[in-house]
Parts: C-alpha cells; structure tokens; sequence
C-alpha cells in the first residue's frame, strides 16, 4: 500500500500547514470553513484528506493556493510553509509565479473547470507559457508530449479540439496534464475522481501515483471516498468542522482508526458482500460553523461522549508514531 | 414549445420544425439591401450625390407627372438626384454607427470587465460613476461639443463615444461578475495567468455573444440618433448626404415636394428595421438560456 519508491527522508518538508484559518464573512455572521489546522507534508508523499461535505477540505487546499474565493473569504491567520517560504506572505506576483509551476492544482469538475471557448492545446500551452517558456522546444511540442504523457490518444490531432468534444475522463487527464506540466513539487488533487466513473476513475489513480513515482512530487488527495485514500495514499488526515482529528499512516488508520469520528466514517462504508439492509450513517448533522459549539465539535454525534468534551477542545495527542488524534479519550489522567 | 393554433411558436415567436426561431426573412432582406448599398454605392449611384443641375430643380419621381426615368426618386432644390444622394447618404450612416458603437463599446467592454472582476471599490466607483454619467442629457453635451468642435461627423461620434459607455459596461460587468467565479477562471490561476490575462484571454471571449447582440441591436438606433442629430443642424453639415440632413433640408419644402422628406424617412426605416429584426433573431440563436428550453 504504501509507496516504496518514493524517497523517505521525513526531514524534508514539502509543505507545513500551522494554525491556519479561513473564514468567509457574510450577512449571516462569519463562517469558520477552516478553524486551526496543522499538517505536514513530506517530499513524494501521497497524503489523503477526507472529509464529509463542507468539513473544509476544499477550503483549506484553496487557502495553501491563495485562491480563496474573494472578497467574502479570508483567511485570517496561520501559516503555510512551502520549502520553508511562507505562502501568506508572499505578494499575489510572486503566487502567480508558483502556481502551475511549483504548486498546482486538480479540479474537482474537469467540464466545468475548461474554457469551453478556447482549444485545449490553449489552455494547456498557458502553463508553458507563464513558466520556463523556451524550455523543451516549442510550446506545440510540449504539450503534445505532455498529453501523451497522461495517455490521451492522438495528442497532436486533440490538441485544436474543444473541451466539450472531450469526454469527461479526458478532460481530467488534461486537467492532470496541466498540474504536472512543469513538474511541481505540491501536487493538490481537489477530488480528482468525484466526476468520473469507476473505471476512468482506476486510470486516473494509477497515472496520479505513476507521475507521484516518477517525479518525486507530493500530492494531496482531497477526497470523501476511503477505497480511493486506501489505494494511493501513504498518510491519511481526517477533518471535521473545518479542524484535523486524526492523522495516521494508511495502513494503520484502516487497522486501528482511533478517533470516534474515524470509526465511524470506516464502518459507513459498505462492505463487498455483505447485504445490509441499512447502511450505517453518523446520526445527526456537522455543527454549523458559523456558530460551533465550544467543545469537541464532534460531541453532539460521537457515541462516547464524555462531559468534558462539551466543554473544551481537545489537545492534539500522539499515541503512535506519525498518528495524532484531538480526541479526550486518549488524553492521560 | 407550444402550439398555437397548429403553428409551433416559442416566446411568441413562429419556429421551424426543429424548434429554432425562423430566421426574419424581411429584417435580413432589408439588411443585405443597406450592406449591399453602401459597398456598392458608387457602382450603383446614377450621378453625383453633390454635382446639382440648376436646370432640373425639383423635379418629381419617375412614375408622377413630369418625372424623367433619368432621376428615378426627383431631385432636390438644387436639382441633385435624390436617389445618389441616398445611396451614398447609407455610407455616412453605416460608419457614423460603426464609429460610435465602435468607439463606446470598446471603452464600456474595458470599463465592464475591469469594474466586475476587481470587485470591490472599483467596482463601486466604477458604476457610481456610470449612474452619474447615464443621467447627464446627451443631447446638451452634444451642444456643447458641437459649439466647441463645430458640428460634424466627427461631433456625433466623440458625443456618442463619451456618451454611451455606461450602458454597455454595466452589461459586461454582469457577465463578468458570473464569470469571474466559474472554474475555468480557477484554473486560469491555477496555471499562473494573470489579471489581465484572464480578464482579455478567458473571460472576454465568454462575453463576445453579449457583445454582438447589444452591437446589432443598438446599430438601428444609432441610426435614428444620428439621424436626428444631423436634422438638428448639430451632425454632418450641408452639403452631405446624410439622411438626418436630407431631411432636415427636405422640410420646408414638403408641400410641394413630398419625395424629399418621404424617401430619406423610408431609407432610415429599412435600415433600423433590419438591424432591429435581425439582432433579436441573433439573440435568440446566441442566448444559452433560451437553447435550455
């Protein structure tokens, strides 16, 4: 499961995310997306980020590119280490250099994510275009090879096609094409298989952990579904309410999830075989986060609530290497 | 799609069997008349629009009593072939609109882009102003240039050009508003496109459909203003052909010699009414929300 390959030196940081908040600032009052969130990730590392819908997955890889959407969200404190620079400070020139270079970005929705106006040799020639042009004959050239490179047949001929006369499929291997055209170092995946069917969606996996293996680039792997997280990732961070509960190496979040929320997110998923005749479901709704409650703010659903959680947030807790629960039933005393 | 007493129509509109608006048979009649008139005006012009024969006043079209096939529509007080005069007065006409749409629709694309996708206090000040400006009676700022510069094709255009901006920047700024938060802009940055880059290479083209319509439709009434401006001695100048001009000349003499109001009229008439019929058909066929129905 875990990805042998790629080079293990956990003393370079690819990316370190601290304290990081983003709020968007509406009529109702504010909405905390992503309340003090910590993470790290390490060079060539496939790290998943699951959630349900609305936990702040998308937010927080949005805040790491600057691209909140604006004026409504902001974010409002922390920091984003990218090679040791922090991103929040660096000025929207220097971002627009980073991004499609350094740090690129997946879409979740590859139809909607096209210019359906412009051709897709375009679209894709811009990220050429704005970074190292010149590089690696011409712009043509590049992206012809590019294309091959995510397996998308007849390259040359496709090239002055629109988006819409691609298929779905197709169209997130031209999306892929232009995350990894310059070889970034941060690759974040925004549910990169949500759109597509089940078996586009084993293709485009394979070739994410192909271009992983090859480059040496580390990806972040927004996603709800657990198969996906088990297939390609080597760490998993489990989010709620805009906050990190757990983070854990793959194979022992699958063997020994550990923070209540984690337990029954796994246990939610059906089981090949097995007929239930209901599937398990978290009773209740996620907090909402314009008004969280002060506590855990998982108590109100969690199973083994305890009167402290009601009160205050728990502390981030190490019970194994590499694995950090926020949860007060592992806290000692 | 309803049916109405056995016609297929759409938005009150009769269709053809695939549900698509008829093309306005007549608004695009009238169209290739006028385009084909001023390219070939001096192919098609019997004489010239200028040159007057003293000899021949006044005289009526062909088919009235003392009517010469030669002038087919009379002449003018000064005896010039009111038909040429027409047929060259569509020239005036087409780059005066030309001009001015021209003019103001790149100011108020520009404006409109800039004001929906900075957001925020440009924006505001962006459209504060275009309140201010749309309230301002263009025919008085009209006067006042006319008197500054002299009245002259030149005038109309330099009124209508400072004149008309708000309207079309309000519009793509709209657009721009919607299209600014759609993923491809997303992906643009994600790729390192820049402001401007976005806004002229991705955003723009989104708003092109917009832009031909409001162009199309806003041509024939151009056409009128112009029209009116020229009749209001504050336009071209005597002794242009323009049709606003020709009418104005034509007034003190309808009385006795109806042709030289009635044809200029009928000229602008064919002319609006084809830009008119023809940029709502363009509309119906370029607006997505309609293909949804």
């Amino acid at each position: 499961m875990t990805n042998k390959k790629a080079p293990k030196n956990h003393s370079e940081k690819v990316l370190a995310v601290t304290d990081l908040k983003t709020s968007f600032f509406t009529k109702k009052g504010v909405v905390r997306a992503v309340d003090g969130v910590n993470f790290t990730v390490d060079r060539g590392e496939i790290v998943g980020l699951v959630g349900e819908s609305g936990c702040g997955k998308s937010i927080t890889s949005l805040s790491i590119m600057r691209l909140v959407p604006q004026p409504a969200g902001k974010i409002v404190a922390g920091e984003v280490l990218f090679k040791g620079e922090d991103l929040l400070q660096k000025s929207d020139e220097e971002m627009r250099r980073l991004r499609g270079d350094r740090i690129s970005m997946i879409m979740q929705d590859p139809m909607v994510s096209m210019n359906q106006l412009l051709t897709v040799g375009y679209q894709l020639g811009e990220v050429f275009k704005y970074h190292h042009p010149g590089n690696g004959g011409s712009l043509r050239e590049r992206c012809v090879r590019l294309l091959e490179k995510v397996k998308v047949p007849s390259p040359e001929r496709r090239l002055d096609d629109y988006p819409f006369q691609f298929s779905g499929g197709m169209c997130q291997r031209v999306l892929i094409g232009m995350g990894i055209a310059n070889n970034p170092d941060l690759l974040i995946a925004d549910e990169p298989t949500t759109a597509l069917d089940v078996t586009i969606q084993a293709q485009i996996l394979k070739l994410m952990k192909d271009i992983q293996r090859d480059s040496g680039t580390s990806i972040i792997l927004i996603t709800h579904d657990l198969a996906v997280v088990a297939q390609i990732c080597t760490r998993v961070l489990v989010m709620y309410a805009g906050r990190i509960v757990e983070q854990a190496p793959v194979l022992t979040f699958y063997k020994n999830p550990s923070h209540p929320y984690s337990v029954s997110l796994i246990r939610s998923v059906p089981v090949l075989g097995h007929r239930a005749d209901r599937l398990f479901s978290i009773g209740g709704q996620p907090p909402n986060l314009s008004n969280p409650p002060p506590g855990c703010r998982f108590a109100p659903r969690c199973n083994k609530v305890m009167p402290i959680c009601w009160e205050k947030y728990p502390p981030e807790i190490s019970i194994a290497e590499n694995h950090q629960i926020s949860c007060w039933l592992y806290a000692q005393d | 799609m309803l049916y109405i007493g056995g016609q297929r129509k759409k938005n009150g509109q009769p269709t053809d069997k695939r549900g698509r608006v008829r093309p306005p048979y007549f608004g695009l009649f009238c169209l290739a008349l006028f385009f084909f008139v001023v390219i070939f005006a001096e192919l098609i012009a019997p004489f010239d629009p200028y040159e007057g024969n003293l000899q021949n006043t006044t005289l009526p079209p062909c088919w009235q009593e003392d009517g010469t096939t030669e002038h087919l529509l009379g002449t003018d007080m000064l005896g010039r072939d009111v038909l040429s005069r027409l047929i060259h007065g569509s020239r005036i006409s087409f780059l005066i609109s030309v001009g001015c749409i021209g003019f103001y629709g790149t100011i108020g694309i520009i404006v409109g882009l800039i004001s929906g996708f900075r957001g925020g206090r440009t924006d505001m000040f962006i459209m504060r102003l275009a309140d201010f400006w749309m309230s301002l009676p263009a025919i008085i700022v009209l006067f006042i240039l006319a008197s500054v510069h002299g009245p002259s094709a030149q005038t109309i255009i330099l009124t209508f050009g400072i004149m008309g901006w708000p309207n079309w920047a309000r519009i793509v700024r709209g657009e721009t508003l919607s299209l600014k938060e759609r993923d491809f802009v997303r992906l643009a940055r994600v790729a390192g496109c820049g402001n401007l880059r976005i806004m002229f290479s991705h955003i723009l083209p989104n708003v092109i459909n917009t832009i031909i319509i409001l162009a199309t439709i806003e041509m024939g009434g151009i056409i009128v203003l112009t029209a009116t401006m020229s009749f209001l001695g504050l336009g071209t100048q005597p002794p242009s052909c323009d049709w606003g001009l020709m009418l104005a000349e034509g007034r003190q003499y309808i009385t006795y010699a109806w042709w030289l109001v009635t044809f200029p009229g009928v000229a602008i008439v064919i002319a609006v009414l084809g830009f008119n019929l023809t940029g709502d058909w363009i509309r119906e066929l370029l607006d997505p929300k309609q293909k949804l129905q």
